[in-house]
């Protein structure tokens, strides 16, 4: 049982932590203008944005546009690859 | 031709009907469970019928399709084809069936069109198919590459494909059986966690239409047996099967690949966590649930226990410093863990790898991890809110992370490393159909992405140039990666390490190959004359074995030639 003095940190604040965490790593291994469009820091900043506005009308449209945005940037690096095979196996 | 047709189909109809009879024994109750369970079980049936031929040298189509005759006549006569459940598509949708339809049908024109061409499978996993398929049975000889004597559970299932024709046109079977062991484990998972059949069969659609672990299916390699068997574990612990069932795909992982056993930290965790769940009926043992963990024993212990017995170490040629390179002496996989590679894997993964810009999608996950742009985009993203709300699926993210943890701490970076960890995808998948299911745009993206998928499932991206235009040009008697030369019907193959000389032995295994490991000009021509070759092929540099054959050049019994077909030497008559 917890004395009753002490106060345990609500979960999201952990996760907080733990996602902060984790961008601190990032931009301490990585250049930070390169980081905008690192997955990892994309995922960090909307795991932080889901614990603090899971709740809000907001929540489905940034989560819309963070896939959007992730796929836009996985085709424009896989697409072109699958495009020009398909283009040579003709 | 004919008669090889019909013992494979009066087999494959009795391995069927004897799988499903063996499950009405050990079901749950649970059809998504129980289908993984008849999957599993047909494997193991396939590949205890398989060693005992190979062993007994009986792998051939007429006592095989008689055994098979044999099986299926009993089976019929206590009636447990009346047993059989009928499909029951509703609520599928027909859009659904269509789609679902299409994607079976070309992956089973892939199966027909795509001869094998990776050079993993002509050297490593393939000349011993050829060895057993020519000799009825299991052989000594597995061809020249180091890694030919690793488990070969997986080669147990590709045989059975081949040695009823003779042929090799239907030998990517074996990987689609373990891509739809795949998705019929991440269906039950799903299923599992009390999720709607809807999404169950989203995120079973969106884990077999991973690319790379698609085109494991078409290439006739091991690493989708391993991802389709992990999951069928997971599936079943996450459904409570009792243990002797669950041993059954843990045996088989472990008879195709240690890397399965890398992996298995995280299934004992996910275990730990479903423990003691099962009830009263888990704990009762079941004759035929013991019976059929025994033979999973066998099948699994197998390559294990004859490396033992042959070479005196049961993961030859693997020393305590792991496996070097015969050539160059470089480590090329290590034994036991170690935090550089555990940093050095991880942090390509996360760098590079994850984003797939490197190369079109192949089954070796080159430069890449090719898990394609649902996993990417949107399943990544849903992980974020369904890990937070679902604590079954939690679980299985823990499970599945410390097994990837485990696997890039066990394994030396490389090129194609990404490839064991490909039972990972099924996160992604699962919760971009958890997603999908709530909100609209979640299934607009993913759909989205899925059509990009269905177009880079198309062509495997390491497949040589030209192939693919001779592939559909030519019959299928003939169908081959490489233009097969109008040679003799016995010819001689040296390479230094890996050599891809799986296709000299023709589709239809017409042509002896003769692997010359000779070290001396003397022993070597000596041989070539015992064997009395014509022509010999060569693959790679030949640093090691290159003087020998300059010497015998030298002395005018050899002459080289380059051919469309292959570098080589016509052997000469001694003077």
């Amino acid at each position: 049982m917890a004395e009753p003095g002490r106060r345990r940190l609500p979960t999201g604040t952990w996760e907080i932590l733990a996602a902060a965490l984790i961008l601190a790593w990032r931009y301490r291994a990585h250049p930070f203008s390169g980081l905008w469009r690192d997955w990892v820091v994309i995922l960090c900043l909307f795991w932080i944005f889901t614990v603090l506005a899971g709740r809000t009308r907001a929540w489905p449209w940034v989560t819309g546009a963070v896939m959007a945005g992730l796929l836009t940037l996985y085709s424009l690096g896989q697409l072109p690859l699958t495009l020009a095979l398909l283009g040579s196996a003709r | 031709m004919i008669p090889g047709l019909i013992a494979m189909i009066v087999a494959n109809a009795a391995a069927l009907l004897g799988a499903h009879a063996v499950l009405q024994r050990v079901r749950t109750g649970k059809p998504p469970a129980d289908l993984v369970l008849f999957l599993v079980i047909h494997l193991l049936l396939i590949s205890v019928a398989v060693l005992i031929a190979g062993v007994t040298g009986l792998l051939r189509p007429l006592p095989l399709g008689v055994a098979g005759a044999a099986a299926l006549a009993l089976l019929v006569r206590r009636g447990e084809h009346r047993q059989l459940p009928r499909p029951d598509f509703r609520g599928w949708g027909a859009p659904a069936l269509v789609l679902v339809g299409l994607l079976l049908l070309r992956l089973l024109l892939q199966v027909w069109f795509f001869a094998p061409y990776l050079g993993d499978s002509l050297s490593y996993h393939l000349p011993k198919i050829a060895e057993w398929t020519r000799a009825g049975g299991f052989t000594a000889e597995l061809g020249m590459d180091p890694r030919s004597t690793f488990p070969a559970g997986f080669e147990l299932i590709e045989a059975w494909w081949v040695v009823f024709l003779h042929h090799d046109v239907l030998i990517e079977m074996a990987g689609v059986e373990f891509l739809l062991l795949a998705g019929a484990a991440t269906h039950a998972l799903a299923s599992g966690f009390g999720w709607p059949s809807r999404t169950a069969r989203v995120g079973a659609l969106a884990l077999m239409l991973g690319p790379g672990l698609y085109f494991q299916a078409t290439s006739c390699v091991n690493d989708g047996a391993v991802a389709g068997l992990i999951l069928a574990t997971a599936a079943l612990i996450v459904s409570e099967v009792p243990l002797p069932l669950l041993l059954i795909p843990v045996l088989l992982g472990t008879g195709v690949k240690p890397t399965f056993l890398y992996s298995f930290p995280g299934l004992a965790i996910l275990a730990g966590y479903f423990a003691g769940r099962g009830g009263e009926d888990g704990r009762r043992l079941n004759p035929v649930a013991a019976a059929l963990a025994l033979a999973a024993v066998a099948v699994g212990s197998w390559w294990y226990l004859r490396n033992w017995t042959v070479y005196g170490n049961p993961i030859y040629p693997m020393g305590a410093g792991g496996m070097k390179s015969p050539l160059t002496g470089t480590v090329m996989q290590r034994v036991g863990p170690s935090l550089r590679s555990l940093e050095e894997n991880l942090t390509c993964f996360l760098d590079i790898r994850v984003y797939d810009s490197q190369r079109a999608p192949d089954a070796l996950s080159t430069t890449g991890f090719h898990w394609g742009a649902a996993a990417f985009a949107i399943g990544s993203v849903a992980l974020i809110p369904v890990i937070r709300s679902e604590p079954l699926f939690r679980r299985l993210a823990v499970a599945l992370g410390v097994s990837t943890l485990c696997v890039f701490t066990l394994v030396e970076l490389d090129q194609w490393s990404t490839r064991f960890v490909f039972a990972l995808t099924a996160l992604p998948a699962l919760a971009m159909a958890r997603l999908w299911e709530r909100h609209r745009f979640a299934a607009l993206l993913g759909g989205l992405a899925l059509a990009s998928q269905i177009l880079g499932t198309m062509i495997p991206g390491n497949l040589p140039p030209g192939s693919l235009s001779r592939f559909c040009s030519s019959s299928w008697v003939e169908r081959a990666a490489l233009e097969t030369p109008k040679d003799p019907d016995t010819v001689g193959f040296i390479c230094d390490d890996f050599g891809g000389a799986y296709p000299l032995n023709r589709p239809d295994y017409s042509r002896r190959v003769v692997y010359l490991r000779e070290t001396t000009p003397d022993e070597m021509i000596a041989r070539i004359d015992r064997e009395q070759l014509q022509v010999i092929f060569v693959a790679g540099a030949l640093m090691k074995r290159g003087p020998v054959l300059e010497e015998a050049t030298r002395r005018g019994r050899l002459r080289p030639f380059d051919r469309s077909s292959g570098k080589g030497y016509d052997v000469l008559p001694a003077r």
